[in-house]
This record gives structure tokens, sequence and C-alpha cells, in this order.
């Protein structure tokens, strides 16, 4: 078995866990489980982080209601375009031509431009005033 | 961003994963500092390499997958005990 066998491997294991994963996401609603993790971060400290209200936002997106998604966490939804192409080469990689690139985003600004936004968004989405409470999650 | 030529330009540059989209699921998902190093370290990667300094971009690479990584499966883990947790504090409660 090769490394690249491995690789392969690994993938299709977390496609099987992921799926899993995304059809109790979709099936249940975190709202109304309670099994649902909540966020660590939040129950120890009560500051939202960025990722606070992923899960309820996810939910919602399954079932295609990107709007309400986008007010659980505005962050996530602007980025999955960027993630899914990511994990789109990252697969290519995997099982396409051996030789594809992995990423060509790769202009240093854009990447610390990155860096700053989610670090406004983590200090913002915690000022108790509008309109920074939008980007904080709805009490549910 | 000052262009720097890269020493022997002209040959293809490496192909470095720089772990970024990697970092950004990890910063949302589950487990936030590492996640943000990670970002941090994705950032180096193309820094350096486009400054020509391939060892650096490849240890800043390494550092990003490292953080990474780290920080999915601390996160992972953490979740996975919060959730075996409330399931525990949901059946008791029904008793």
């Amino acid at each position: 078995m090769t490394r690249r066998h491995g690789v392969q491997i690994a993938w299709v294991s977390a496609a099987v866990l992921i799926a899993a994963g995304a059809w109790a996401l979709w099936h249940f609603g975190p709202d109304t489980q309670r099994f649902f993790p909540k966020c660590v971060f939040y129950e120890a400290t009560g500051y939202y982080c960025p990722g606070c209200g992923a899960t309820r936002c996810a939910h919602h997106l399954l079932h295609g209601d990107v709007v309400t998604a986008f007010r659980f966490n505005p962050l996530l939804v602007l980025v999955l375009p960027y993630l899914a192409w990511g994990l789109w080469r990252q697969l290519r990689r995997a099982f396409g031509p051996v030789d594809s690139t992995p990423q060509k985003f790769a202009r240093p600004w854009l990447i610390w431009a990155v860096f700053v936004l989610v670090t406004l968004y983590f200090i913002l989405r915690n000022i108790p005033v509008t309109p920074f409470t939008y980007l904080a999650p709805p009490a549910s | 961003m000052t262009q720097y030529q890269a020493p022997g330009a002209g040959a293809p540059a490496p192909k470095i994963d720089n772990w970024l989209w990697q970092s950004i699921v990890c910063t949302i998902c589950c487990c936030l500092p590492l996640g943000i190093a990670g970002i941090v370290f994705a950032a180096q990667v193309n820094g350096k390499l486009a400054a020509g300094d391939v060892a650096g971009a490849q240890e800043s690479a390494r550092k990003a997958k490292m953080f990474t990584l780290i920080g999915i499966g601390v996160g992972l883990v953490v979740n996975i005990i919060v959730i075996i947790l409330q399931v525990v504090a949901a059946m008791a409660a029904q008793q």
C-alpha cells in the first residue's frame, strides 16, 4: 500500500463520517435535540467564537434555508464556497492526476486578510450593540 | 507585497500545500486557537515562497499542518466527550 492509497482510504473514511454527521444534522434540529454539543468555548467563557452558531447554520443550510443559516453564522456561509473549492482541489490531488496542485489560492496579503477578517469577526460579534449583534447567533 | 525574484527563477515554483482551507474549517468548526495559528502559518508559507525561501515555506507548511490537525483532533475528541456527557445527562434526567 502506498502513501497515496493511505490518503485515499482516509478520505473515504472521512466521507462516510461526514455523511453520517450531515444526515444527523439534517434530520435532528440542534434547537430541539440535546445531544448536539454546545460550543465548549462559549460554555467556558461566555464569549462567542468564530464558530458559534455553526451547527445551527449547517442545519439550516442542509434544508436549503440560506437566509436563516446566514443569521446564525454569516462567516461560515461566506467562506463556504472557498472551503468547497479547497476540498475539491484536495480530492483531485488524492484521486486525480498525481502532480496536481493542492491549492492555488496563494497570495500572502489575501491570506493575511483572511486572518484579519476572522479576528475582527471574533471581536465584533461579542460587542452587544446593534449592528454587531447581527453577527452573533440569535438566542434559541 | 514586495515581489522578490526567486533564486533560480524560471524553474517551476515548488508546490507546497499551505493548509489554509483546512485551518479555516478548524477555526470555525472545532478548535479556535489552533485554527487561527494554522491560518497564520498558512500565510507564512506563501509569503516565504514569494521571497524564494523554500525551506522556510516548507517549515511553515509543516507547522500549519500540525496545528490544524491537532486542532481538528482536539476538537473532535472534546466534542465527542461533550456529546457522551449530554446523552448521559439526558438519560439520567429521564429516570
